[in-house]
């Protein structure tokens, strides 16, 4: 009876309620220097503070039990582990690891993959930046680093779905939605400062994209002090890159500064032709007015010069013994000249004012301006032979009589004149047309894109409770993209007519010089090196966003929920009033507006401490790109027959385990997508003359599963595994229309069956195991075993339509090959990397070493493109074979830093 | 601060010494131009063109000698009329070279002295016309592509070519195919056609002042092929071909119609009887016969006796014109045929006159009628020009031409008048 009672009491004081509680304290360390970390933001199940200046901090009223522990830490990667509350008094020591050290094991290899992928018409892959996700998720630091090596991309995601932002300005292309972080390429120090939130998630600077938001903190004073010298050997695109930063962190006098410059350069890359003439320079000044206000600006640039890529058809490589076959350089005096040069400098500055109205208000403003120039050189000719090497009738498939191909196969691969440019033949021409009085015959051309841009946002971050956060803004953009080409090179030759030749050959009848004229005001003008001719337009875009978000976090639940509203609008301003287009070209076209919004949504249900459960939702609609809009910029103002926003709904599930020795994650998505445009242009082999190519009415699904793991299995060995399984597909038959660039014809609609293609740009099926050990005494060494799969060219819609077939029966055995699907191998890479690091006096010197694909797998497809050309009148699909990338064999990445 | 400084002296030093090492190459001068220049072989021979052709054996033949030919480009693929292909001529004789490139002027321009190595290509003939090429299906093809740098070879820069050799179309001869003539004072046929249909290429026709005619043939695809062709006369300069028994004449592009003396008049009057009287109206002012229209060996004429059933009549009888506005013209020429019999040569019967006060309708003897002297039909009704009146002094807005007859009882000759014309050039 008594112990019945004493039982009762017991429950009645509620002592069985109150369960038992303890309190957490802890130091908060950088790992590598052994030093305090002052100002971390530490996170306790529910229960948030700040490490003092001596990285202590205390949590008290702690049930006892697991429990999650986040620290975040300026400079530092996010530091998760899982605490047990067993006592009074618990203690747990946090070692963070700096962002540096942890990009020094992962390597420079993203950053030096994008360099040559930014924004090119072929097609070869865009990877999104592995410095954009070191959020300490396995599975996304693997997918960037490790994976984007080969060009894999998350949930198979373009990287316009990606919102990149510098210190609050949105970068996001204003014409393809796409961050072209190449404008701040050798700025990896200065740009290391991250917020990254991944997919659909909370975010405290913006509305995000479906792949999540990116801000770079650029302030000054949240710069650690330090001072650094990197010196780094590659031989990947650039050979050698020299960097240094110095930052001076808030001193004394209320003044920040940092410092960066870095020079990338070499020729001996591992494609050759591919060469790099880089520099960069980073200025960030902050000025602390008082204890509420500070302002801030920034300024950067990065002048790069570098050659470029073409993909080529498998016999071209095959011929040359060369995955790595580059068509695009030739011979001039002994030294490589590449005809496609990538050439741009885009400075941004940033005025940014930071007003902490109370400790738990935030403003934040900010005004950018970006301007510059960015071009890229190409081939021109008139009348005169196709002068790139590997046109298709210059290959040995194309010639019929066995002689003749023999022969052809020969000259490839003892002819370095028929496999490369042939620079000293095209300026012998030119000469011989000089003293005829003629024009040119061949030159180097330069298509410029220069934008003005002008951003203005406001962010407001504020705490309504401690456990309620609101976030919310206003961006504005006003954006003018000039577009127009110059004759950069004219080879000798004494002019240029600038009129259209196709147009003069197929158009003109005798008497008739108008049709052939690019610029009617200014007819048959000869023109000269830095002379604009060809086309000369703007692309003027303004936006507007408003967003929101409310962000609540509990004992056992986390929720977010946030809006957004947009307004675009674009509009074309012709400069040229072209022949064929008379009254469509020239002066202002039509204001296009679009009206736009979208909600997320996502809640986290913290089963314990080692167990989660993610979901999160979003539906927004989009407008369609400039770039998918205008038909053909170059000639008029026409714009797509379906011009209308495009529809998206997202939603994901994730099951999240975090046990000390565990730390994984299992996700599941789908994304759909309806009502895309896509436009394209190209010579049409059976209409023989330019078209212009529209798809309207495009629907994607990208769905599929994510997992990623990491075990620590001894203190010094930890093993991780990755794996994406992927099914991007089209989900519907878009509507084709076919325009004739010089309108000799009316256009003409086909039914595009695509339905159920896989979506091109990334392997769809992706994993990785590695082996991380790391030694007390500060030297490491990782290896990873990836598998790519399930990667498809881009197809050429043609093929996929009633024309194509026109002429074969069902049951023909061409139809097969015309109109299924080709896929790439799949293939396995394997990269290794060994580093040590050293602390002298206050001195940290590291030394890394990396190869990537170690076990020179040089037949792995990354990227590339059913040519649009098609064979019309024998069904040959070998006619026109796709163009491939191959991912890199065999490279290494050796870097030195020196900080202090 | 004074680390600040040191520290950023350091930086500029080591960006100083990183930017002077590491130069990439930015600008490229132009290379030094090479002017081609052909070395004959130790074996080779060098040939006549017209050995060459005299060598062909009447089918494909494959060249296995180390012959060597040299000569300019006289023609060549720059307006599109020649399509993969080029002619050359030595001083002795011209030949077709068929290859398998477009574009071939930008290197083989005309006057560019080219030699061809001829071992491993092929002699034959298209319907009659000798060519250099390349054997295709068994029979002669274009030389392949990748063969053309191992057989032709340029020398020197382009000079002026080789001035066209003056030929006409009656004495064409075999020597001349495949070179450079020129023909003089030569026409087009079908003026104000194009030179080639928009579908195929076409065969028009060129005539001499004698009414010689040979074929011009040109391309549809030829830049010039939608230009009208001009009326008038003047020089032809081309490239003279065979296709088995018919001459053909191809010219390069529009410049190659020279001295031309465009004919751009136009006819105040033009009248064939095709049908009655046509546009010319009869007034009898004496005896009942008529001016009227007849036919006689696929010839239309106008036609007036006064001898009928037996019985001669005397008659009046005028041919008059419209009017016509000389004011807005000059250089007016009047021509037209005339034949008679039963009468003789400058006997009056026949006058031809003009008048610049006519009214238009009734007795022409109440106007004013000045003679116009005319080559006249001698007789036997043989056709005679008249040749060309100038009518240049005639003034007048309504002038009118007449064509009297006017005979007694005795001499009545049956006269016909065909083919009147007035031409006249727009006063400007």
């Amino acid at each position: 009876m008594r112990q019945i009672t004493l039982l009762l009491l017991f429950l009645l004081t509620g002592a069985g309620l109150m369960a038992q509680q303890g309190k957490l304290t802890g130091n908060v360390y950088d790992q590598s220097s052994g030093k305090a970390i002052s100002e971390a933001i530490v996170v306790v199940g529910s229960s948030q503070t700040v490490s003092d200046a001596n990285g202590y901090f205390e949590i008290t009223a702690l049930n006892y039990g697991d429990i999650s522990l986040t620290v975040v830490a300026v400079g530092f990667e996010k530091y998760e582990a899982t605490v047990k509350i067993a006592s009074k008094q618990n203690y747990v020591k946090a070692e963070l690891i700096s962002r540096v050290a942890a990009d020094n094991e992962r390597k420079g290899v993203s950053e030096v993959n994008i360099s040559e992928l930014e924004g090119e018409d072929e097609n070869k892959g865009q990877s999104v930046s592995g410095l954009l996700h070191s959020s300490g998720d396995i599975f996304t630091s693997t997918s960037s680093y490790t994976l984007g090596a080969m060009y894999f991309r998350m949930r198979g995601y373009d990287s316009e779905n990606f919102s990149v932002y510098m210190n609050g300005v949105n970068v996001n292309d204003a014409e393809n939605g796409r961050a072209s972080w190449s404008e701040w390429g050798g700025l990896n120090d200065a740009t290391r400062n991250k917020e990254v939130n991944n997919m659909i998630s909370s975010s405290r600077f913006g509305f995000g994209g479906l792949g999540g938001a990116t801000n770079i903190i650029t302030r000054a004073s949240k710069q650690r002090k330090q001072t650094k010298f990197t010196y780094s050997l590659s031989d990947k695109t650039y050979t050698n890159r020299a960097m240094f930063t110095y930052s001076t962190g808030l001193m004394d006098n209320n003044w920040a500064f940092t410092i960066s410059g870095s020079r990338r350069w070499g020729e001996g890359g591992y494609v050759k032709g591919v060469f790099y003439d880089a520099w960069a320079y980073f200025l960030s000044a902050e000025r602390k007015i008082n204890n509420h206000h500070s302002i801030g600006i920034t300024v950067y640039g990065s002048p790069t010069r570098r050659g470029q890529q073409a993909g080529a058809t498998q016999e071209a490589y095959d011929l040359m013994g060369d995955n790595y076959y580059n068509p695009n350089w030739g011979m001039q005096d002994g030294e490589v000249r590449n005809a496609k040069v990538k050439n741009f400098h885009e400075p941004m500055l940033i005025f940014s004012h930071y007003w902490e109205m109370d400790a738990k208000t935030k403003l934040t403003t900010s005004l950018g301006y970006s301007f510059g120039y960015n071009g890229g050189t190409a081939l021109n000719w008139y009348k005169a032979n196709d002068p790139r090497p590997d046109y298709y009738r210059y290959l040995p498939s194309y010639q019929l009589d066995p002689n003749v191909t023999n022969q052809v196969t020969d000259a490839w691969k003892n002819n370095s004149l028929t496999s490369q440019v042939d620079w000293n033949g095209m300026y012998q021409d030119n000469y011989e047309a000089n003293k005829m009085g003629s024009q040119a015959v061949y030159i180097i051309e330069d298509r410029r894109n220069d934008q003005k841009t002008l951003s203005f946002s406001v962010l407001l971050n504020k705490e309504l409770a401690s456990n309620v956060k609101f976030d919310g803004g206003f961006e504005f953009r006003k954006y003018i993209g000039h577009h127009f080409k110059t004759i950069d090179d004219l080879l000798g030759g004494n002019y240029w007519l600038d009129i259209d030749q196709f147009a003069e050959r197929d158009l003109t009848a005798i008497g008739d010089t108008i049709k052939k004229q690019n610029d009617v005001n200014n007819p048959n003008r000869k023109v000269r090196e830095g002379d604009t001719y060809g086309y000369d337009y703007e692309i003027y875009s303004n936006t507007g966003q408003l967003w929101g978000q409310v962000d609540v976090t509990g004992d056992k639940i986390d929720y977010y929920f946030a809006g957004s509203l947009n307004a675009t609008t674009f509009w074309r301003q012709g400069n040229m009033k072209n022949g064929r287009y008379l009254n469509n070209s020239y002066g202002e076209s039509t204001k296009y507006d679009f009206i736009n919004g979208g909600g997320k949504f996502g809640i986290t249900y913290k089963l314990n401490g080692r167990n989660f459960i993610i979901a999160n939702t979003s539906g927004l609609t989009r407008a369609p790109s400039v770039y998918n809009s205008f038909i053909s910029p170059r000639t008029r103002d026409e714009v797509s027959s379906k011009l209308e926003n495009e529809r998206i709904w997202t939603g994901d599930i994730n099951y999240i385990l975090r046990t000390p020795y565990i730390k994984a994650r299992v996700t599941l998505y789908q994304t759909m997508f309806w009502n895309q445009n896509d436009v394209s242009s190209f010579y049409h082999d059976d209409l023989k003359t330019f078209v212009n190519y529209e798809m309207t009415g495009i629907n994607k699904v990208h769905q599929g599963l994510e997992f990623g793991a990491e075990f620590k299995a001894t203190s010094t060995i930890s093993v991780n595994a990755v794996a994406a399984i992927g099914n991007f597909r089209y989900t519907s038959n878009p509507t084709a229309t076919i325009t004739y660039d010089n309108g000799s014809q009316p256009s003409k609609t086909q039914t595009v069956y695509i339905n159920t293609f896989r979506v091109n740009g990334t392997p769809q099926t992706a994993g990785s195991v590695g082996l991380n050990y790391r030694h007390p005494k500060y030297w490491f060494f990782n290896a990873n075993l990836n598998y790519f799969g399930n990667n498809y060219p881009d197809f050429n819609p043609e093929r996929r339509t009633t024309a194509a077939l026109t002429g074969l029966l069902p049951g023909d055995p061409r139809i097969n090959p015309i109109i299924a699907q080709t896929k790439f191998d799949d293939g396995f890479t394997v990269d290794a990397s060994i580093g040590k690091s050293w602390q002298i006096n206050k001195i940290n010197i590291n030394l890394n070493f990396s190869i990537t694909n170690l076990l020179d797998n040089t037949e792995l497809a990354t990227g590339g493109y059913e040519q649009l050309r098609y064979d019309y009148t024998d069904f040959n699909t070998n006619k026109f074979p796709a163009k491939i990338f191959y991912g890199l064999g065999r490279t290494y990445f050796l870097n030195m830093g020196i900080r202090f | 601060m004074k680390t600040f400084r040191t520290k950023l002296i350091g930086l500029f030093m080591l960006v100083a010494l990183v930017g002077l090492t590491s130069c990439i190459k930015d600008e490229f001068e132009q290379p030094p131009i090479i002017v081609p220049h052909f070395t004959m072989g130790a074996n080779d021979t060098l040939i006549n063109i017209v050995d060459l052709k005299a060598s062909y054996p009447g089918s494909l033949d494959s060249i296995g000698e180390d012959w060597v030919i040299k000569g300019y480009v006289v023609a060549n693929d720059e307006s599109g009329n020649f399509y993969k292909k080029i002619e050359i001529q030595d001083s002795t004789a011209g030949i077709e070279i068929s290859i398998d490139r477009t574009n071939l002027y930008v290197d083989l321009r005309v006057g560019q002295l080219i030699y061809i190595k001829l071992k491993g290509l092929y002699l034959g003939d298209y319907n009659g016309l000798v060519q250099i090429g390349y054997i295709y299906n068994g029979a002669i093809g274009r030389i392949p592509d990748i063969m053309i740098d191992n057989h032709i070879f340029e020398d020197g820069f382009p000079i002026a070519p080789p001035a066209p050799k003056v030929v006409t179309i009656p004495t064409l001869n075999s020597i001349d195919i495949s070179k450079l003539v020129k023909l003089e004072n030569v026409s087009f046929a079908e003026v104000g056609q194009s030179f080639a249909t928009t579908t195929a290429t076409t065969n028009r026709t060129i005539k001499d002042e004698a009414g010689n005619s040979l074929i011009l043939r040109t391309s549809n695809f030829a830049n010039f092929a939608s230009a009208l062709m001009p009326s008038g006369k003047g020089n032809l300069v081309g490239i003279l071909s065979k296709f088995g028994s018919d001459w053909q004449f191809y010219i390069r592009d529009l410049t190659d119609i020279q001295n031309w003396q465009v004919d751009n008049s136009t006819y105040l009057l033009k009248e064939d009887f095709a049908t009655g009287l046509g546009v010319m109206s009869a007034v009898s002012v004496l005896g009942d016969q008529v001016w009227g229209q007849s036919n006689f060996g696929g010839v239309n004429f106008a036609k007036i006796t006064g001898y009928i059933g037996g019985v001669n009549n005397p008659n009046e009888d005028w041919l008059i014109s419209p009017a016509m506005n000389f004011n807005q013209y000059t250089e007016e020429k009047l021509s037209f045929q005339s034949a008679m019999k039963y009468g003789t040569a400058g006997d009056g019967t026949f006058k031809v006159m003009y008048s610049t006060n006519y009214s238009g309708t009734g007795d022409p003897n109440t106007a004013t009628w000045t003679d116009i002297n005319a080559t006249l039909s001698a007789g036997n009704f043989v056709f005679t020009q008249s040749g060309e009146i100038d009518l240049s002094a005639v003034n007048g807005t309504n002038v009118y031409i007449a064509f009297r007859y006017f005979c007694g009882t005795a001499n009545v000759p049956t006269w016909e008048v065909a083919s009147i014309a007035v031409k006249a050039k727009h006063v400007k």
